[in-house]
């Protein structure tokens, strides 16, 4: 009888909950509700996830009252984030889009960049590959699909280049793309070649590339082990090939670099301005350089 | 208890009822609707025809190429790879279910294939990445072992159980009459499979044929991880053994990253559009494929 | 017999040497469908087996722990949401729907909605839940969009236990002088119940698998807080972690991505196992 109850009560609940779907604002955001403690809500960027992650673990044990929570989902989710008010603080891997700055003033919301880390991007191949060293219109040229033959770039029995990219949303493959395969805005026409693989993070990138005889792509320096050949870029002025390392990142030496960014709502304040100084001071820079980024100073 | 208080209550809770049963309409005239809400706006940006017959798809090139041919490609590719292999062992599982296998089997065989229907897509996917494509590359002597055939293969799995069990219910429906008739004539009993059951139970098998086409367009997980993602229009046999990108894959891969209300967000509910548009077609076909075979039998 | 036939026609195989043949092809075929699944999963758990520790399952740090709880709370929530509307439509249907074009278009719309890919039930949440609605990215809204894609599965599964229900039953109650709810409310829907509890626990099981829908609604990688603490808060999912750590991930070993695929599959195959479970037990208690 009691079960018979319970699922009449069931069928009764249908009608209220879809009254529910019917419409209702926001709640209040649940991130800035932890009593006195001051919270900060920090997403975005994938490629700076571990870094947000390590900022956190490292800042609250030095501050325990702020309540950091950090979440991925990538770039234009956290900025979707920030305009919406759900977050204090987007990661950005790529520049943020015109569109982006017109919804943000929509909504009164000023988008205020702060650079927190560069990120060099080097190019790997299978350790098998016999090039040493490859200049930029190279590059730009097998990505764009102009080259398609190792043959033609002096490599012999590698047959044709199986080119390897991240996915096109992610900021990564935006600024290949600007640095490298149109040649730093020399040929704006150029982009990405239709064959070229798309994989969803450095990490994948990485993996397909160390199975791949006879293939080409970029990650982020952090990620480079063992299992890939790295080669040295020659930058469009000509000269030495320069290879990808911190200090030629931090130096300027090495070209095929990107700003990773904070973005706030306005000039921060409080918890959030405690916790952004403290990651663009020298505490927070050695956790970038730990995890192979290279810091801002 | 008040007899009329309990007929405004009963009246009320049947209502209710009757709300919660015109609910699924709701639902799939909901999501269309949203479908086309975030889905339009992007003809501010491009045409119909751009959209269909561009060959190019790079969202994030300014101004952004949409052209969403080589996906749709992609994935009639991947579907078509899918249905060529999942079609004949699926109907020839069922038959072997329902005609040839002894008792015992079918007992084993039936719920072997269920718990194969249970298997989640990603696992298939995880697998796919880094045990049957590696293994299939070094067999095949291939590049990359990412390819749309990889991904055919895994999504024929996926959609087996679906076509074995659909199919068995189709054969399992012939009148056993049918059967003894063609027994009696004299016919041996892959005879009477070949030449009465199969064809007796032919629009049943379509409409599983188009299910698990719906199933094998719609699924994301796997060819996402499998297919390598590269946005080329695929050729001939060969096509099978190279990378390609398809419409789940695209909208699942961007849409993390794309920036809210731009051409990209909208393209990526086009393709949402496009997708639901494409399953409809083959599950109302199939739901009328099985309906009238359903009155002609009786 | 055998022999006479096959001289008329020499070129062909007599009938029983091509039946014979059809039905060894018949049997390498039902093999074919389920032998390599079979060995890949063997392998699967073989890696992941040898992999999970009670570490790996119990540490919220860098554990599975948190997947498993936003998994178990998506699906609970998603149930909660789905089972009244699901139970109601088959009651309709089955108990109170006259034929005609209504309840066929019902039906029709029943087997779209079952259709419709994971990844369009995704954007559809996207769109609605978590913006229009303001949910944001969240296990409410994450339990709203499974349970339309587990609505169909409900209605379905509920509907053909209401069936199961002998119609003398309903008669012997009408004879009585119940209304149609009252005999609906008495006496279909507790022996009705068995089936649906299964068919609920069944659906489960898929939503439990499904990665596309909670993609953008409610998945994410927790580095903070792993367990939720409101329907608002984003959860940790074991489908979305698995594609995490095979895809995007840095730093994780082979053996984690192996343990982690294997605990998916045996929660989505424990689930399961509870359904049968269910339906043997309830079953063996009710006799007609």
């Amino acid at each position: 009888m009691v079960r018979v109850r319970v699922m009449a009560a069931l069928l009764a609940l249908a009608l209220p909950l879809a009254a529910l779907t019917g419409g209702c604002g926001r709640p209040e955001s649940t991130s800035s509700e932890s009593g006195d403690r001051e919270a900060v809500a920090q997403i975005g960027s994938t490629t700076m996830l571990p870094l947000a992650g390590r900022w956190q673990k490292a800042f609250n044990r030095k501050q325990p009252e702020v309540d950091i929570s950090v979440s991925g989902g990538g770039s234009g989710t956290g900025i979707r984030a920030l305009i919406a008010g759900t977050a204090e603080i987007a990661n950005s891997s790529r520049d943020i889009k015109q569109k982006e700055i017109a919804q943000a003033r929509e909504a009164g919301v000023t988008l205020v960049e702060h650079v927190v880390a560069y990120d060099g991007i080097a190019v790997i191949v299978h350790p098998s590959n016999p090039l040493h060293e490859i200049s930029v219109e190279q590059l730009s040229d097998i990505f764009s699909g102009r080259v398609t033959s190792w043959a033609d770039l002096g490599a012999t029995r590698m047959g044709d280049t199986q080119v390897i990219s991240r996915d096109s949303a992610s900021g990564t493959y935006e600024a290949f793309k600007e640095l490298v395969v149109t040649m730093g805005g020399q040929d704006k026409t150029r982009d990405y070649a239709a064959a070229v693989l798309k994989q969803a993070s450095n990490q994948a990138v990485l993996a397909l590339v160390a199975r791949t005889k006879s293939g080409i792509g970029y990650v982020g320096l952090g990620y480079l082990d063992e299992s890939v050949k790295v080669l040295p870029v020659i930058p469009l002025d000509g000269g030495e090939a320069v290879a990808p390392t911190v200090e030629n990142v931090a130096s300027g030496d090495y070209s095929v670099s990107r700003a990773l960014y904070c973005y706030t709502n306005g000039e921060p304040r409080g918890a959030t301005k405690a916790y952004l100084d403290w990651i663009e001071g020298p505490e927070g820079q050695a956790i970038v350089e730990e995890l192979g980024f290279v810091p801002v100073k | 208890m008040n007899t009329g208080a309990r007929r405004v209550r009963e009246w009320l809770i049947e209502r209710a009822i009757q709300a919660a049963g015109a609910m699924a309409i709701v639902f799939v005239l909901a999501i269309f609707a949203f479908l086309l809400r975030d889905a339009l706006p992007v003809f501010r940006e491009t045409t119909v025809r751009d959209l269909a017959t561009g060959r190019t798809w790079l969202p994030t090139a300014e101004p952004p190429k949409l052209g969403l041919l080589p996906l749709l490609l992609g994935s009639l590719y991947v579907t078509i790879g899918a249905l060529l292999i999942s079609v004949p062992l699926g109907v020839a599982c069922a038959a072997f279910i329902s005609e040839v296998a002894p008792r015992w089997m079918r007992e084993t065989l039936k719920p072997a294939v269920e718990v194969l229907a249970t298997i989640p897509s990603v696992v298939f996917g995880f697998l796919g990445l880094l045990l049957v494509g590696p293994w299939l590359a070094e067999l095949l002597d291939l590049d990359v072992p990412l390819f749309a055939g990889l991904g055919s293969l895994m999504l024929a799995f996926m959609a087996m159980p679906m076509i074995v069990s659909l199919s068995e219910d189709a054969i399992r429906a012939v009148p056993m009459t049918l059967r003894q008739n063609s027994l009696a004539l004299g016919a041996t009993q892959w005879q009477t499979i070949w030449r009465v059951v199969l064809p007796a139970g032919r629009s049943g098998i379509i409409a599983a044929v188009l299910l698990g086409m719906g199933r094998a367009i719609g699924e994301t997980m796997t060819v996402l991880m499998v297919t390598g993602n590269a946005a080329v229009i695929p050729l001939g046999l060969p096509g099978f053994l190279r990378p390609v990108r398809t419409m789940t894959a695209t909208i699942a891969a961007e849409m993390g990253e794309t920036a809210y209300n731009t051409p990209h967000y909208h393209a990526l509910f086009a393709i949402g559009l496009l997708l639901f548009i494409i399953t409809f077609a083959a599950n109302t076909i199939a739901d009328v494929v099985v309906r009238r075979s359903g009155r002609t039998t009786r | 017999m055998k022999g006479t036939q096959s001289m008329h026609r020499p070129q062909r195989l007599g009938p029983r040497a091509t039946q014979a043949a059809a039905f060894a092809a018949l049997w390498a075929a039902a093999a074919l469908v389920l032998l390599p699944v079979a060995a890949i999963l063997g392998v699967m758990f073989v890696r992941g087996g040898r992999a999970i520790s009670w570490e790996l399952l119990s540490s919220a740090e860098d554990g599975l722990l948190p997947s498993i709880v936003g998994t178990v709370t998506l699906v609970a929530l998603t149930a909660v949401i789905a089972a009244p509307l699901g139970i109601a439509a088959a009651v309709y249907l089955r108990e109170y729907a006259p034929r005609g074009p209504l309840v066929r278009l019902i039906r029709l719309a029943i087997v779209n909605l079952a259709g419709v890919p994971s990844v369009v039930y995704g954007l559809f949440g996207l769109a609605l839940f978590v913006t229009l609605l303001g949910f944001g990215r969240c296990l409410l809204a994450g339990a709203c969009t499974l349970a339309l894609l587990a609505l169909p599965l409900v209605i379905t599964a509920s509907e053909e236990a209401l069936r199961q229900v002998p119609e003398r039953l309903r008669a012997a109650s009408f004879a009585l002088g119940a209304t149609r709810w009252q005999t609906v409310r008495r006496i279909v829907l507790p022996n009705a119940l068995p089936g649906i509890i299964t068919g609920l626990i069944l659906s489960m099981g898929r939503a439990a698998g499904e990665t596309a829908p909670i993609l953008f609604t409610a998945a994410f990688i927790a580095l903070t807080k792993p367990f939720p603490s409101s329907v608002l808060d984003p959860i940790e999912a074991l489908p979305f972690k698995l594609y995490y750590m095979a895809t995007e991930a840095h730093g994780i070993t082979e053996d984690a991505k192996w343990a982690t695929a294997s605990v998916l599959v045996g929660l989505v195959l424990t689930i399961n196992l509870v359904a049968v479970i269910t339906r043997a037990r309830l079953r063996g208690a009710r006799r007609w």
